[in-house]
């Protein structure tokens, strides 16, 4: 192992980097921890508007007569609603995996939960798409009765849109998730 | 990104301190929840547009001689062309970190982080000396 011992002296002169101060260190986690817990904040505030929108559409539509238009309202609450709980709980299962394990411990367990992650990307993410979609059809008569022409033709080009930039979202961390589950599998 | 694991480790070292039992020395503690801050960090896309490995020698070493200036380039090379857990093994063995510790960081025995630091010690070696693993 002489060559090693080389390679030991030579990594030994390296020039030892300067660990920045400790007021910087601590301000620096203080902003990043502040700017992630607004991003969650935001997230849920978006998301929650968007289900008591859709919930009061939903009344104002059902006080008249549970129909198709009704029916769509009910479908695209329910769908946004289990993705918020879906997020909520896998969210948590990641925060509860002690990252003070071992490496292969850490490992192991960060592996399932994105092994488990695959299993919602692939049965849930799919059924609650189809969901949101199909409540978006049901509408579209109750919105072309109601709305001007213009409109209606403004809530088909919005809502295709929205699908596309939404799919791509999605199709986007799924896949930034299954490249990390194969690097995970990797590791031994 | 190496600031941004330093400080992510660093929050999670914070908020875990609680749940520090003195099961382990706490340099152990502290490396486990490092280590396995950066495990997650390396698949990150930002710090593919990062510096890498290599790159980062020639900041540290500039006041040192050619000969091991261009041992050390080889070596960061080669570092980065090993696995996961083998770059993980060998930078804390490089940095002084006792066996005993390492094995108790990476999870595995003591036999076999000595079984796998002779493996990439020769790797390593052959590597700088030949090129490529």
């Amino acid at each position: 192992m002489e060559e090693f011992d080389s390679l030991q002296q030579s990594w030994n002169q390296q020039a030892v980097a300067t660990p920045p101060p400790f007021e910087t260190l601590l301000n620096s986690a203080e902003k990043n921890t502040r700017a992630l817990k607004a991003k969650h904040r935001w997230t849920t505030f978006i998301l929650s508007t968007l289900v008591v929108l859709l919930t009061w559409f939903f009344g104002y539509s059902a006080g008249f007569s549970l129909n198709r238009g009704s029916a769509g309202f009910l479908f695209m609450i329910l769908s946004i609603l289990l993705r918020i709980l879906l997020e909520i709980v896998s969210y948590r299962a990641f925060n509860k995996i002690p990252v003070s394990k071992s490496f292969t411990d850490y490992t192991a367990q960060v592996t399932r939960f994105y092994a488990r992650r695959k299993k919602i990307h692939y049965l849930f993410t799919p059924g609650i798409l189809l969901l949101y979609i199909t409540g978006f059809i049901l509408l579209l008569p109750a919105f072309r009765a109601n709305v001007s022409a213009g409109f209606y033709t403004y809530i088909l080009v919005s809502g295709g849109l929205f699908f596309i930039v939404f799919g791509w979202i999605i199709f986007r961390q799924i896949k930034k998730e299954l490249l990390l589950l194969d690097f995970l599998k990797n590791i031994r | 990104m190496a600031a941004d694991a330093t400080q992510e480790a660093f929050i999670k070292i914070w908020q875990n301190l609680e749940g520090f039992r003195n099961e382990s020395a706490i340099s152990t503690w502290i490396y486990r929840i490092s280590v396995n801050t950066c495990l997650l960090h390396l698949r990150k896309p930002s710090s593919k547009k990062e510096t890498r490995l290599t790159e980062l020698y020639e900041r540290a070493t500039e006041n040192y001689n050619t000969q091991t200036d261009q041992q050390l380039s080889k070596m960061y090379g080669c570092i980065q062309q090993l696995d996961e857990t083998g770059k993980m093994i060998i930078l804390m063995v490089l940095e002084g970190v006792g066996y005993e510790e390492v094995a108790e960081i990476a999870g595995i025995t003591e036999d076999t982080l000595r079984v796998r630091i002779h493996r990439i010690k020769k790797t390593l070696s052959n590597c700088v000396q030949h090129g490529g693993i």
